[in-house]
């Protein structure tokens, strides 16, 4: 049997690089989305909210029929294999596919609370484009950056449906802390499982915790502080 | 100030037709609000592409935008220093790195970066406030620090939007005196918009006048706003903008010189706390004054300036009368009263008149 120290590491490992590659991707995208109007806005939106409503399992299934030998990614249209299904491949892109949505839409929302005005007075100031993403709009938006990876990687790590389908429930290869209680608990391995279950709870509130801590952002109001007209005289 | 414009649109909101070759070193733009002065700024600093059918926009010989051969400088590349209403200033950062934010491009112009920010610093007196981020200072303060910004930058073209519009109104008066020393100090052209005339008064060599859109009239100060229409469109009426320095003060009285030090004719205000031979800027409403044809003696007002009368302007129902007080070129004042007074009195061009003004009438900033 895979000692639980292997099931565990290897689950944060997968949901680390998952939220790595949904942050790269997902930090421009956000960004764009969020300055810029364009014809099927909506549509790309409602697309890549689709994994938040659909049944984990539909996912999966999505993603099988993409990667089967004959499917648009599959071995035989390529000319060669990707050889993700049933691999540690598969695990991390069902991790990434379920999570990208729900950072996508944290991202978005960060960037549409930094006022636009900041990014092009910076730019009158003689600052190039990129030089204001990140000096101006990643710092003001990275709490809730934060906030949002925090989130998909939670997201990841609670992955069961879509991630069964891909890369199935293989000890030592792609089983996550959501599959091994499940085995654990189908093979009456009850101690198995409730470690597995206290490592579940205790993880997911430190992250919870993370996020609602990083939801309160330090405000920087335009207002007065309240104390403003005694301790500081005009 | 080089800075030539010609704007013409059909879009039928913001700009609709400017053009003007802003000649002047500080030139307003004077209008209500929604008249199109802040779309105009952010034009001309590349913040905003409005739809045009003709734009044009040339600074010192370098083309910023011209829409027929597809030229748009990036606003990076204009080397404007824009000063927006509501501040703008980077919450994240401190004052100090507020200020800094422009560096890179006054380093690149080979400017002393430091001695940039020392000047800035001392003129627009920020010392205090270097340490203290932007949520922490008042509407003056946070003026001030976008104002500093903007030079730090190496900006060749300061753009103000309404300077004195987000100040309080007992304070708003007091960045005039900043963009004075500004003014003198650094030498960069400024273009002020503002929909109050006094800060125009003030500051500006040249006025142009903006309504829905359009350029509707150009001229020195004075001369624009003594205009029948901009006249009786002026909310709290016409005030006369007059520079004094400080002679002397009693224990209730002030007595500045105005205009010229030296020559000026005297006038006294309700004291203030100001040392002797400070400037100060007096603003004097024109409805404020009263004419006398001789001298009167026994009144509580407590100046009763010689003048000669240089110019009538007849509105419908009030006359506005310009006059020169005593031998001062520059010490132009006038007084608006009533067709009836005119009539009475007999006024024309080259009497002589006393003006009659209460030491209160004249409001000091600084």
């Amino acid at each position: 049997m895979e000692p639980i120290i292997n099931v565990i590491l290897s689950t944060l490992a997968w949901a680390s690089l998952a939220s790595l590659i949904v942050f790269l991707l997902g930090t421009p995208l956000a960004y764009w989305m969020a300055r810029y109007d364009f014809i099927g806005k909506r549509a790309l939106i409602a697309i890549s909210s689709l994994p938040l409503v659909l049944p984990p399992t539909a996912v999966g299934y999505l993603l099988l029929l993409l990667l089967a030998d004959r499917g648009l990614l599959g071995r035989e249209t390529l000319g060669f294999s990707l050889d993700i299904l049933l691999t540690w491949k598969g695990v991390v892109l069902a991790y990434c596919v379920m999570s990208f949505p729900l950072y996508l839409r944290t991202a978005r929302v960060s960037f549409e609370a930094v006022d636009p005005g900041l990014e092009s007075i910076n730019r009158t100031l003689g600052n190039s484009r990129l030089a204001t993403f990140f000096a101006v709009t990643l710092p003001l938006a990275k709490r809730g950056l934060a906030a949002g990876i925090i989130l998909s990687f939670t997201r990841a790590m609670g992955e069961f449906g879509a991630t069964i389908m891909v890369a199935a429930n293989i000890p030592g290869k792609t089983q996550t802390l959501a599959s091994a209680i499940y085995s654990a608990q189908q093979s009456g391995d009850d101690t198995r499982a409730n470690i597995l279950l206290m490592v579940a709870i205790a993880l997911g509130f430190i992250l919870v915790y993370l996020t609602e801590w990083l939801a309160q952002p330090k405000r920087f109001t335009n207002s007065h502080a309240s104390n403003y007209a005694t301790v500081h005289p005009h | 100030m080089p800075l030539s414009i010609h704007i013409e649109s059909d879009a039928g909101v913001g700009l609709a037709s400017f053009q003007h070759e802003f000649a002047a070193p500080v030139a307003g733009v004077f209008g209500p609000s929604g008249c199109g002065k802040t779309t105009l700024l952010e034009t001309i600093c590349g913040m905003r592409r409005p739809s045009m059918t003709t734009g044009r926009i040339v600074f010192n010989d370098t083309v910023w935008l011209d829409q027929a051969q597809g030229i748009c400088l990036p606003p990076e590349a204009r080397n404007v220093g824009y000063v927006p209403q509501q501040h703008l200033l980077f919450p994240h950062w401190l004052v100090r790195q507020n200020l800094l934010a422009g560096q890179k491009r006054a380093l690149a112009q080979g400017s002393d970066v430091k001695s940039l920010m020392q000047q800035a610093v001392d003129a627009l007196e920020l010392g205090d406030l270097l340490e203290r981020y932007p949520h922490q200072l008042s509407g003056g303060q946070r003026q001030r620090v976008a104002l500093g910004r903007a030079l730090i930058s190496g900006a060749k073209l300061l753009l103000l939007d309404e300077p004195l519009a987000s100040l309080d109104h007992k304070l708003r008066y007091r960045i005039i005196p900043f963009l004075q020393q500004i003014r003198e100090t650094f030498q960069v052209p400024m273009l002020i918009v503002s929909h109050q005339p006094a800060e125009l008064q003030a500051l500006c060599d040249e006025v142009v006048v903006m309504e829905q859109g359009r350029l509707a009239d150009k001229g020195s100060p004075r001369d624009v706003f003594l205009k029948s229409e901009i006249y009786s469109a002026l909310e709290d009426g016409f005030e006369n903008i007059l520079y004094g320095h400080v002679v002397s003060y009693t224990e209730t009285l002030t007595t500045l010189k105005l205009c010229d030090a030296k020559l000026g004719p005297e006038v006294q205000v309700s004291r203030i706390d100001l040392p002797a031979g400070s400037r100060a800027l007096l603003r004097l409403n024109a409805h404020e004054i009263m004419l006398a044809k001789q001298p009167v003696a026994k009144i509580s007002a407590r100046n009763r300036l010689p003048s000669r009368i240089v110019e009538l302007r007849m509105l419908p129902n009030k006359v506005i009368v310009v006059t020169q007080v005593g031998d001062c070129a520059e010490a132009i004042i006038a007084a608006e009263v009533t067709p009836d007074a005119v009539d009475s009195l007999d006024l024309k061009v080259g009497d002589g008149v006393f003006l009659v003004i209460k030491s209160n009438s004249f409001q000091v900033c600084r």
